[in-house]
């Protein structure tokens, strides 16, 4: 079955009704490739694409946010929200770099025109670029039902191998992240375009310098690296310049490889995930603290 | 179900499955020339436009383009009138196989419409999404210069030698 | 030449970037019935039974079929036909067929599949060298593992090793299996009308093709027609063949129903033979001066389950395992041995791409011992004209050295645009080449290759083309030739050699191509041969028709033929333009006189078998051509990645008939062997199974991965071919991936063993290199031109 709402409230009602029989199709890049795979993954589509306003993305002033649960406390002077369809193209165009580069390194133009923001969350894939992106802004998202809505913080949104907090008759309708953060990212792949991650590491630095790091492709699904960013977030206390110290990234390098939990399959080694996340740090490391302090000549 | 579409120009009112894929209704209708090489949208055979974006049209089903105006390869030209991006590709020596052209045909399409002189790297970019097993590229390049040159001189000298945007 | 040597627009294109040209997978009309496959479970195991009445019973199912079915031998296979069409007492590798359902709809037809009850005793699956070595490993054939082998002994390498070489290098060297990836996947239909059986798919011999399913399927061979639809791309991976007999078998069992199959790209991953993995053990010694003198060359050979082309591919590796270089004393030998993988058979550089891989990784490691530059250690012994090559064929025309000297010019022009055509100032240039990049853990490298290729089958398999000509009753020149088109550009050739040859217009020139019961036999499309081959086989008999013509033209201009001249159809005196003569007329006047418009020829050049006992022939191949790559590098040492930043690409094709279809060749052979040297590998799992099945993770070059490929044709003529051309399919794939790989040793000074060369095997080289004690954090080289 082809359901068509045209309003949130109808595309909740039928996801009430079907529950996990149902799949919420937005931009279909993965949900369409299990069709044609033979694995038909639900018997009714509900299509977002005729509810207005879905893939709207406003910037919000700290003191905008502060009623508001999914926007207050982000430790940001500005704050977006983006509604769940807006595409990788779009989120490609934001001056947030972490999430932008991210999400002009998924596939080709064409999947970044169609694919989504939630469709990225709720597919909860391990390799998620977009993902990965907005759990180093500490992003939030806000889950709807016909009777409410509640906020998740990404860091507990993911909860296993493609599993989510999402229940089966929830469904993503905002997505919030910081605008003012000093991001950083680094993807490493098989070759230049349509690029699945075999590591892909991205960094946000809050407004008052509180460090996040997460690694994509490394554990069963998009990770943050609590003890490294706190490692991090103590040492730029300390000294501005701490991302250009070669013993600060050695010992950011070193937290990180343990915080990660990757495995081997055909696409890397566990050793070599391990590593490169490190690696990749160490290398995000570089190009912020040219913008963290200026002066330092840093070549990535 | 019911979808109705705008294929080429022309409004068409079909019956499909609600998980029929695009790409399979437009081969079904007779538009060959949308091809499928992958079906994981990585080698950009099946390219069309959808109101004027490409899409590949593997990863989309037929229900979601209920209203929306498609062109494929056969909309651009055809052998006796072709469109100049088409003539482009055939002088620039850039098809060999030529399973990948419609597609690669599409993409450039999309983007010169939208940017009559993209930079190398722009035309990098909107070719990124096809691939090409035979030809290393590098004439597909010159075919999008080629291209752009046509199109230009088409609508630069006033007595337009491109036909007009076919709807 | 007024047509020969000129781009003419291949007259295929038109119809390709409109949409218009009709694919195998494109004849799919209403109402054919679907036919899908059904493949093993296991990838080793004995068939003990199979129970299809399930599947029998669900509506909309017209037959299924197994082995029983089959009324011919049930195998098929290029040397051995040792292939079933569908498993009879056992299956050998996962993609092995079991059986076919035929049904109304695709649907039903895949329901179906899932209801065929096939029962199993497994085996454990064999996926090494070892495993399938060991005393009691089970046999996948009758006759063992071991499937056969090559050797060559030249001189004595051993001796010449211990006694002669001041320095020897030895290493062993793996690659991978590899996918054609074409992107046309393969599909067609088949109708039996009662009398004939007629299959529309795609391969590269169509009759062959016909031999084949005849044997098969029990049919007398003229009851078999194959049609050859339009075919996107192929690489030797339609070779054997792929859904001939299914399509075959169900349209048998339904008469006048036309039957269709489209595989999926991951049932044609799963199906179809690869390129051989290799493992290749090389020991090469040679004078201090950096002349060579002896190779001793071991090579593993994965043959997977069935035998396909893997013999003579064998044969290939072991004659082109010193390639273009002057080496006394050889000593090869060649194994393949059966294991649960797929099949392998060919690839584009069948057996001599990888050996290439071998020799030019020897050669940069022999260059690297004796601090000699890897372009010197080259010239010093690249064959000279006149000399012996690995086989011991002399070469009248090596021009690898040429080919060099081009690439060399063309690296040195793109620096400095001033160089010309002044060698040693593009051998300065080269030697000034800069290993300055933006920060340490980014290094510059800079490979070079030097290859051959033996034209043909070579070593005395039946190397043969027809082609048949005739002028129509419209004047136009038909061409028949069973050659088949596969994205090459050999309709396009045909013209221009038959225009040329007649000094016709290409417009009145009509090529019919590839089918069985309208041309005539014309040989593969692959071993680089159908320029060559049906080139030549055009060329002889419009030749003769020429020589009709001018017998009745002789009369009107009342001169030698000789002072005749043939352009563009118009006939002219040699030197007096005033007397013309329209070929229209000119055919008209034969007709008149009863001379017949129409003949063919056969071209079918000699070559002579390698002795078994030492590998060794006069002529193994009719002719060699020559290659020589330049490629520069970038790699992050940090994480093993490495961007190509240029790649040069000189080879000479004798004549370039047609110069923009051989550019074209050439870029994509050579982003086909950057996608071997650095991301192509089909990865089984320990069932069996490909992991990668699909274009997700099976890894093809993208537009972000090949640099703007820098193509250099060089012509020496071939006296042999038609108008001097030889050919040109697959010397340019053979030499790009060992040019890339040398360029990756170059910047981190370690060679890759393993290919491809993914980021991470190149991070796993520079961790045991740093283990090693061989790795310097800074290269001096780096230093030095940054400073610079």
């Amino acid at each position: 079955m082809f359901i068509q709402p045209t309003t949130l409230i109808e595309a909740l009602e039928a996801k009430r009704q079907f529950g996990s029989a149902a799949a919420f199709l937005a931009g279909g890049t993965d949900l369409v490739v299990l069709i044609n795979h033979g694995r038909m993954p639900a018997r009714v589509f509900i299509d977002l694409s005729h509810i207005e306003g879905l893939s709207q993305i406003q910037c919000f002033a700290a003191d905008q946010c502060a009623d508001d649960p999914l926007t207050r406390d982000f430790d940001a002077a500005k704050v977006f929200v983006c509604g769940p369809t807006t595409t990788f193209a779009q989120l490609a165009r934001l001056p947030v770099r972490a999430l932008a580069e991210a999400a002009r390194s998924v596939g080709g133009p064409q999947i970044r025109n169609r694919g989504t923001i939630a469709g990225n969350l709720a597919t909860a894939s391990p390799a998620g670029d977009g993902s990965t992106a907005l759990l180093a802004l500490d992003g939030r998202v806000e889950v709807q039902n016909l009777y409410g809505s509640r906020v998740i913080a990404l860091r507990e949104f993911f909860l296993d191998y493609r599993k989510t907090a999402l229940a089966p008759d929830e469904m993503i309708v905002r997505v919030a992240f910081p605008a003012t953060w000093l991001t950083g990212w680094r993807k490493l792949g098989k070759r230049g375009a349509m690029n699945i991650s075999t590591v892909c590491c991205a960094v946000g630095i809050s407004d008052s310098r509180r460090v996040h790091i997460a690694f994509g492709s490394v554990g069963p699904y998009p990770l943050r690296a609590e003890q490294t960013a706190n490692y991090l977030t103590e040492a730029l206390r300390g000294d501005p310049a701490a991302f250009g110290d070669p013993a600060v990234q050695k010992h950011a390098v070193e937290l990180a490889q343990a915080e990660v939990r990757p495995i081997d399959d055909f696409r890397a080694s566990a050793d070599y995930r391990r590593a490169m996340s490190g690696t990749l740090l160490q290398k995000v490391m570089r190009q912020l603290a040219e913008e963290l302090t200026p002066t330092t000549s840093a070549i990535v | 179900m019911k979808l109705h579409v705008r294929i080429n120009g022309e409004a068409r009112e079909l019956e499909i499955a609600p998980g029929a894929v695009l790409g399979d209704v437009l081969r079904q209708l007779g538009l060959t020339g949308t091809k499928m090489g992958c079906r994981e949208g990585h080698c950009g055979s099946c390219m069309v436009l959808v109101n004027g974006k490409p899409m590949n049209s593997c990863l989309l089903l037929a229900a979601k383009v209920e209203g929306a105006e498609i062109t494929t390869i056969e909309g651009l030209g055809d052998v006796r009138n072709p469109h100049p991006i088409q003539e482009a590709f055939v002088e620039a020596g850039a098809v060999q196989c030529g399973f990948c052209t419609p597609g690669m045909i599409i993409s450039t399409k999309a983007l010169l419409d939208n940017e009559p002189h993209p930079s190398l790297e722009r035309v990098r970019e909107a070719l990124s999404g096809n691939l090409c097993r035979c030809t290393g590229y590098a004439k597909i390049f010159d075919a999008v210069r080629i291209a752009e040159h046509k199109l230009a001189k088409a609508s630069g000298n006033g007595k337009s030698t491109r036909r007009p945007h076919r709807p | 030449m007024s047509i020969v040597g000129k781009s003419i627009t291949r007259i295929d294109a038109e119809e390709k970037v409109t949409g218009a040209t009709r694919y195998g997978g494109d004849l799919y009309e209403k109402g054919m019935l679907h036919v899908k496959v059904l493949r093993a479970e296991h990838a080793f195991a004995e068939i003990v039974s199979i129970d299809t009445s399930a599947a029998l019973a669900l509506p909309g199912v017209c037959g299924v079929y197994t082995a029983k079915d089959v009324g011919g031998t049930n195998r098929h296979g290029l040397i051995r036909r040792d292939q079933p069409v569908l498993a009879d007492t056992m299956v050998r590798y996962k993609g092995d067929p079991v059986a076919i359902v035929v049904a109304e709809n695709d649907d039903v037809a895949r329901e179906a599949l899932r209801l065929i009850q096939v029962e199993y005793k497994p085996l454990k699956p064999i996926h090494t060298f070892e495993e399938a070595l060991a005393p009691d490993a089970p046999k996948l054939h009758p006759e063992g593992n071991l499937m056969g082998g090559k050797r060559i002994r030249k001189g004595d390498a051993e001796r010449a090793l211990r006694e002669e070489c001041e320095i020897v290098v030895e290493d062993t060297i793996e690659t991978q299996t590899v996918d054609h990836a074409f992107l046309d996947l393969e599909s067609g239909c088949a109708l039996y009308d009662g009398d004939m059986l007629t299959i529309w798919v795609s391969g590269q011999w169509v009759h062959e093709e016909r031999r084949l399913v005849a044997l098969a399927l029990g049919l007398p061979v003229e009851k078999v027609r194959i049609i050859q639809p339009a075919t996107g791309g192929a690489f030797g991976g339609r070779e054997d063949l792929s859904i001939q007999c299914f399509v075959g078998l169900a349209a048998l069992k339904h008469p006048g129903h036309k039957v269709y199959l489209r595989y999926s790209r991951a049932e044609s991953m799963a199906a179809r033979h690869k390129r051989h993995a290799l493992r290749i053990h090389y020991t090469m010694g040679a004078k201090r001066d950096g002349r060579l003198v002896a190779a001793k060359v071991t090579v593993w050979s994965d043959e997977g389950a069935y035998a396909s082309t893997g013999i003579a591919v064998m044969r290939k590796a072991s004659s082109h395992c010193t390639g273009p270089y002057r080496v006394p004393h050889v000593w090869a030998d060649v194994y393949g041995v059966h294991t649960n993988n797929n099949p392998t058979g060919a690839m584009r550089g069948f057996g001599a791409a990888q050996l290439a891989i071998a020799y030019e990784g020897m050669l940069d490691r022999l260059a690297q011992e004796l601090g000699m530059d890897r372009v010197e250690i080259r010239r010093r012994n690249v064959l000279r004209h006149g000399e012996p090559i690995t086989t011991n064929q002399i070469i009248t025309e090596a021009t690898a050295g040429e080919c060099l000297d081009r690439a060399l010019l063309q690296f040195a022009k793109g620096i400095d645009p001033s160089v010309g055509d002044d060698l040693a100032a593009a051998q300065r240039v080269w030697e000034s080449r800069s290993y300055a990049t933006r920060a340490p853990w980014l290094r510059r490298g800079y490979g070079v290759s030097v290859v051959c290729f033996g034209l043909g089958y070579g070593d005395a398999f039946p190397d043969a083309a027809r082609a048949r000509v005739r002028f129509n009753e419209r004047n136009e020149l038909e061409v028949y030739t069973g050659a088949v088109e596969v994205g090459q550009g050999l309709l396009t050739m045909v013209v221009q050699v038959a225009a040329e040859a007649l000094g016709i217009e290409p417009e009145r020139v009509r090529v019919f191509a590839a089918d069985t019961h309208l041309t005539p036999e014309a040989g593969s499309s692959s071993a680089t041969r159908q320029t060559y081959f049906t080139g030549s086989a055009v060329k002889l008999a419009c030749d003769e028709l020429r020589e009709r013509l001018l017998d009745v033209a002789e009369t009107y201009f009342g001169v030698h033929p000789f002072e005749i001249k043939i352009s563009n159809g118009i006939l002219t005196k040699v030197g007096d333009s005033g007397k013309r003569m329209e070929i229209d007329e000119l055919l008209s006047e034969a007709r008149r006189r009863g001379v017949s418009l129409e003949t063919q020829a056969l071209f079918k050049p000699r070559t002579i078998r390698e002795r078994d006992e030492d590998g060794l022939s006069p002529r193994a191949f009719v002719t060699y051509l020559f290659g020589s790559h330049i490629c520069q590098v970038l790699v992050d040492t940090e994480t093993g990645e490495v961007r190509i930043e240029r790649h040069i690409a000189a080879h000479d094709v004798g004549k370039a008939i047609n110069p923009e279809l051989v550019i074209g060749q050439i870029q994509g052979g050579v982003t086909q062997g950057i996608g071997m040297a650095l991301m192509e590998e089909v990865i089984y799992g320990s069932d069996g199974r490909i992991l990668n099945a699909g274009f997700t993770d099976y890894i093809l070059p993208s537009v972000r991965d090949v640099p703007n490929i820098e193509a250099v044709i060089v012509e020496h003529e071939d006296p042999t071919g038609p108008f001097g051309a030889h050919g040109v399919g697959e010397p340019p794939l053979i030499g790009a991936t060992p040019a890339v790989l040398g360029a990756i040793h170059d910047a981190i000074g370690v060679p890759i063993r393993r290919i491809p060369a993914t980021p991470e095997r190149v991070w796993r080289t520079i961790m045991q290199a740093k283990a090693e004690g061989k790795w310097q954090d800074v290269d001096p080289r780096w230093e030095r031109d940054v400073k610079r």
